[in-house]
């Protein structure tokens, strides 16, 4: 990824004695982590002293580390806790501790998991699922996003609206009909009913989003590939989809994030045991007479894990993939 | 149970047995069904952007089937009298006579859409009506908090998207850790942030009012009092939509050149100007269809106000969409979905009117469909 | 060239769509039961039914689904909708039933089953003399858990509990005395009918303005605010978490989470030796709280007939009449049962026989349809009591006001 950074500011050093300014704000910002350290000795070592006294000394040093820092914190810490419940031992689920790793950590939680539910099918069917959406959701929005880079056919202006519009549909107001359908085409309690309804609510924004990217690939290059004898088709091909493969990642990831956790359709489509996806199976597990927090929690670090890494991984696609649809070039 | 955590062989295989002939029929039956198109545009009627119908298809059948068709099946609903002793009516299989003489009408959607606003008894307008159970769920009320929601979460979303972007657009170290770590809210299942969240605020075991307390303050019952209720959906909602803008307003601090700032400094102006005449005039063409998507997702959030506070307490953290999933499918569901569906449709009109409004105003969807 | 490529995707889509109908095919042998009744006792059902289908030889098999409330209902009345989908089975209270069969989805059972057997508290699923399910148990009763570990002797009155939990809290500060899932109206309903109120009048007519309600509302409120020995925030699944690790000593509860309690895998802290029932202590009037009581009923939705409904019929009446069946349900789950000859011997189960005194103090809970306007319109103004927001009288009013609205529809 290309980084266009900012000039240089004309840095303007107070010499003082010797000391830069950066100098100094190091000196204070040190000064400040070892109050907390002083703090967390004289409390019980209460370890939040130290690291409240680390980040402040930071702030002072380097005062974009700091923010960045504590706001990564700030994103992560639930997460964190969610681990942090899925370790604790069965008499201790409710605990007001706000240790990491829990005392009397034990994976007791994911073993119940494993064996007491059917864990890896829920797993199974939400990647079966998924996966399916993501595949058939990129290949029908490519194609369909492409024509609405290069034609000005009838219609092209309301139906962009249209797409916009899809977003604005209540949430839930469609369940019921979604449901009726997917009922009289007889695929209720099997997941391709929910793959074909999924699909359905993908397509729009994704070719929102490539159609906005598609617009940034100068036309002038497919034009070259078909004077040199490729047909439409396989200049589309050959050169635009590779060009576009931070918006197609993105696409892909946004597809498959929403039907990995997708759960108020799902609920009403699949009502059997063996066609669960993990959504189901683990609301389930805290259902209004039953509440099982140390197996939910568990579940949910194994769910979320993986998608987590998966989108931190195409993360820098998101920055390109996103905007740069949004952006003239 | 079979197998390991119930996966067995035949579990896969039977699964694979749906999808993989989904996905490769799907894929050729839409390759034959183009291909067919095609000729039939092309050849047989000679339009000039028949490669271009063709291409759309496939998307289009999605949405006619998958959308559209549900979006008429609901204003048909706002046209019924479907109601919980009604039932039988609309139902192919329910027991019982149907009393009603005619299924759909105008008189019906007169009546489902004036539910909406209006309490009326004997034909007299008596007041606000009732979406929910109390008074705090009329209309106007509703309305009023969601505006409130919708303006208070997207200031913050930007505000604090574009200082964390302005930052991460220095020159600084470790940036690619820093990302993926900002965005985790965004990639977080949504089931899942609102129930640990739930959990979080939760006023004894949660680390929210463990933190406070840890600091001298008063614990507070975050999820008991309505105001504290709100400030907790908000906060999350917050927390949540920060890194969309991060990544937005970045992707566009990067795209423009240096040599502005360069000339701009070369005249004198000082770093507020810079941000001012060069900064926000460039980020507009991304901050204009971010914000728009922003306000719809905003204004449509359901999941996390359903599951952190299903609407309560007292229905005093309910937006209009979670009044709507209430009031069809919650505990105040009263099983009257022709006024579920008329609610529904006045929901989506009013963001509509605002996204017309807003986009022709800000003129930020030109860039996308004229270029 | 051409002409086989459009053949081989011809030959890929057929058998695409044939292995829908395989898929389709696979269901026919399944009974299909969606139970509000929690994991715990479907599982002892789910063996019933594999005992039932030995003793018959059926080859059908059972797939139970957990639902809960507002789910189960919504997710019938859309497949009733759809016209698809509906399960051969409904398992819950009898509440949802009068709401079910005003939209015409449950089949009348009175040629179906020989209802004389069930002299107990079949009235309670029954609309206009209809009979609409059939009970698998007596009781879904609230009363008064404690953990024996932390608590000696049940206290008899809401004295003795306040002063008990607060001894308890002082001697553990890690422990809480008291707990219960506060701002549910069906745990509080039993206040109401301890200071003489109820939900209808002699008429007939819904009356939540009465003084009792106030009354109520006012105890609830006193328990929370005055006394402090309810939580700031405890709803079912927090009270129900903390009692089974044994951070709670004294909750109320329901006899569907008594087998949840006995067992010492899913209740580490309780187990049989340590859990301990008794029935709602006494309020200052004297009186005891009267818990709502009826049973979990298994309904059959329409749309169920021929071979399907002979099954279901069979198995329905052999787990609910059949004396050792009964019997083998009634200890499995730790409820009552609901036929006049089986009984359980005290001996056999003490927990049983506490369950069964708790019982007798109850009332019944009718199966009305506009029951659920009480339930609806108590709940936000019973929340605003709890969080000191609203008066008693003022939340009265308002919950009254918000019933004839939702009667009125």
């Amino acid at each position: 990824m290309s980084t266009i950074t900012q000039p240089k500011p004309t840095a303007v050093r107070r010499q003082q004695n010797g000391l830069t300014s950066q100098q100094i704000r190091a000196v204070i910002g040190a000064a400040i982590a070892v109050g907390g350290l002083v703090l967390m000795v004289a409390n019980q070592m209460n370890v939040a002293f130290l690291l409240v006294g680390l980040l402040l000394g930071l702030l002072v040093w380097k005062p974009f580390h700091g923010v960045l820092v504590a706001y990564s914190i700030i994103s992560v810490y639930p997460v964190l806790r969610i681990v942090s419940i899925s370790l604790r031992p069965s008499t201790g689920l409710l605990s007001r501790s706000l240790d990491i790793i829990p005392a009397g950590a034990s994976l007791q939680s994911y073993s119940n998991l494993f064996n007491e539910e059917p864990f890896l099918q829920w797993a199974w069917n939400s990647l079966s699922i998924t996966v399916a959406v993501s595949v058939i959701g990129v290949a029908v929005a490519a194609t369909g996003a492409y024509a609405f880079s290069r034609w000005r056919f009838f219609g092209r202006r309301p139906a962009l609206i249209f797409l916009l519009t899809t977003q604005m549909i209540p949430a839930g107001m469609l369940v019921i009909p979604i449901y009726v359908i997917v009922a009289q085409l007889g695929l209720t309690n099997q997941i391709i009913g929910l793959v074909l309804a999924y699909i359905s609510t993908a397509v729009p924004f994704s070719i929102w989003i490539l159609k906005g990217y598609y617009d940034t690939i100068p036309p002038d290059l497919e034009e070259a590939a078909m004077v040199d004898g490729c047909n439409r088709m396989e200049a589309f091909w050959r050169i635009i989809l590779p060009l576009s493969t931070p918006a197609l990642s993105i696409v892909f990831l946004f597809n498959f994030l929403g039907a990995w956790s997708e759960f108020i359709v799902a609920k009403v489509i699949l009502t059997a045991q063996s066609v669960m996806t993990w959504p189901l199976g683990l609301n389930q597990l805290i259902g209004t007479f039953q509440t099982d927090w140390g197996k939910y929690a568990a579940g949910s670090v194994l769910v979320t894990v993986p998608v987590l890494l998966l989108f931190m991984w195409q993360s820098k696609y998101l920055i390109s993939g996103l905007t740069l649809g949004s952006v003239k070039s | 149970m079979e197998g390991i955590s119930g996966l067995s062989g035949d579990v896969i295989l039977d699964t694979l047995g749906q999808i993989i002939p989904l996905v490769i029929g799907v894929i050729v039956g839409v390759v034959v069904l183009e291909f067919l198109l095609y000729n039939l545009l092309a050849k047989t009627f000679k339009l000039k952007n028949a490669l271009a119908y063709t291409l759309l298809a496939p998307a289009a059948i999605a949405i006619l089937a998958f959308m559209l068709y549900p979006l008429f099946f609901n204003v048909l609903l706002a046209f019924s009298d479907l109601k919980r002793d009604t039932f039988n009516c609309y139902s192919p299989i329910a027991l019982g006579e149907c009393e009603l003489d005619h299924l759909y009408g105008l008189d019906y959607a007169v009546e489902n859409f004036t539910d909406v606003f209006f309490r009326v008894r004997d034909g007299e307008i008596i007041g606000w009506g009732r979406l929910l159970r109390t008074a705090d769920s009329t209309f106007p009320v509703l309305l009023g908090r969601t505006i409130l929601w919708t303006v208070v979460n997207v200031i913050f979303h930007f505000s604090g998207g574009l200082a964390l972007a302005l930052i991460m657009n220095q020159k600084i170290r470790f940036k690619g850790i820093y990302r993926a770590l900002i965005v985790i809210p965004w990639a977080l299942p949504g089931v899942i942030t609102a129930l640990t969240w739930k959990q979080e605020f939760h006023a004894e075991y949660g680390f929210v009012n463990t933190l406070m307390q840890g600091i001298g303050l008063e614990p507070i019952s975050w999820l008991r009092d309505p105001v504290a209720a709100f400030v907790a959906v908000v906060f999350v909602n917050i927390w949540l939509g920060i890194p969309f803008y991060m990544v937005m307003l970045l992707g566009g601090l990067q795209s423009i050149s240096v040599e502005y700032y360069e000339a701009a400094q070369m005249d004198g102006a000082g770093a507020l100007e810079r941000f001012r005449f060069i900064t926000m005039p460039l980020l507009r063409p991304i901050l204009i269809p971010a914000v728009t998507l922003d306000v719809i997702w905003t204004f449509n959030k359901l999941d996390l106000i359903v599951i952190m506070t299903g609407g309560g307490p007292e229905e005093k953290t309910n937006i209009l969409v979670s009044a709507l999933y209430n009031a069809a499918f919650g505990t105040a569901a009263t099983q009257q979905l022709g006024f579920a569906a008329a609610f529904s449709i006045v929901i989506f009109f009013i963001l509509f009117l605002f996204a017309i409004v807003w986009i022709t105003s800000s003129g930020g969807l030109k860039e996308i469909y004229d270029r | 060239m051409k002409y086989g490529k459009f053949v081989f995707a011809v030959v890929v889509v057929l058998l695409a769509l044939g292995s829908f109908g395989f898929a389709l095919a696979q269901d026919a042998e399944t009974l299909v039961m969606w139970s509000q009744d929690g994991d715990v006792n479907d599982a002892v059902l789910a063996a019933q039914f594999e005992v039932w289908k030995e003793t018959t030889g059926s080859t059908f098999s059972l797939e139970i689904v957990n639902k809960e409330t507002e789910v189960l209902r919504n997710d019938l009345q859309t497949a009733g909708l759809a016209g698809s989908g509906l399960p051969d089975m409904v398992l819950g209270p009898n509440d949802a039933i009068g709401v079910f069969v005003d939209s015409g989805l449950l089949q009348p059972l009175d040629n179906l089953f020989d209802l004389t057997k069930y002299p107990i508290n079949l009235g309670a699923a029954q609309v206009a003399g209809t009979t609409y399910g059939v009970p698998t148990n007596a009781g879904n009763h609230l009363m008064l858990m404690y953990n024996k570990s932390l608590v000696e002797k049940a206290p008899d009155t809401w004295e003795e509990l306040i002063a008990t939990a607060k001894a308890i809290e002082e001697a553990n500060p890690d422990v809480q005395g008291f707990a219960y899932n506060l701002n549910e109206p069906f745990w509080f309903l039993p206040f109401v009918h301890g200071f003489g109120g109820g939900t209808y009048d002699a008429d007939g007519n819904m009356v939540l303005d009465s003084q009792a309600w106030i009354d109520a509302y006012q105890f609830v409120q006193d328990l929370k605010f005055k006394e402090e020995i309810v939580p700031a925030e405890c709803d079912y699944a927090c009270a129900d978490g903390l009692f089974k690790e044994g951070s709670v000593a004294m909750i109320i509860n329901g006899d569907w989470a008594i087998a949840d309690y006995k067992n010492l895998e899913t209740s580490p802290a309780l187990g049989p030796d340590n859990l301990g029932l008794a029935p709602w202590p006494k309020l200052p009037n004297g009186e005891r709280p009267k818990p709502f009581t009826a049973g979990k009923f298994i309904s059959i939705p329409v749309g169920v007939e021929g071979e399907r409904l002979d099954a279901v019929v069979s198995f329905v009446t052999w787990l609910t009449t059949d004396p050792a069946a009964v019997t083998a349900y009634a200890l499995g789950t730790s409820r009552l049962p609901a036929i006049a000859e089986v009984t359980v011997d005290p001996a056999a189960d003490p927990l049983l026989a506490a369950s069964n005194e708790a019982l007798l103090t109850g009332v019944g809970m009718p199966a009305d349809p506009t029951l659920r306007c009480m339930w609806d319109s108590v709940r936000p103004n019973l929340e605003g009591v709890m969080s000191n927001s609203v008066t008693p009288a003022d939340a009265a009013a308002e919950a009254q006001i918000a019933a004839e609205e939702c009667i009125e529809g």
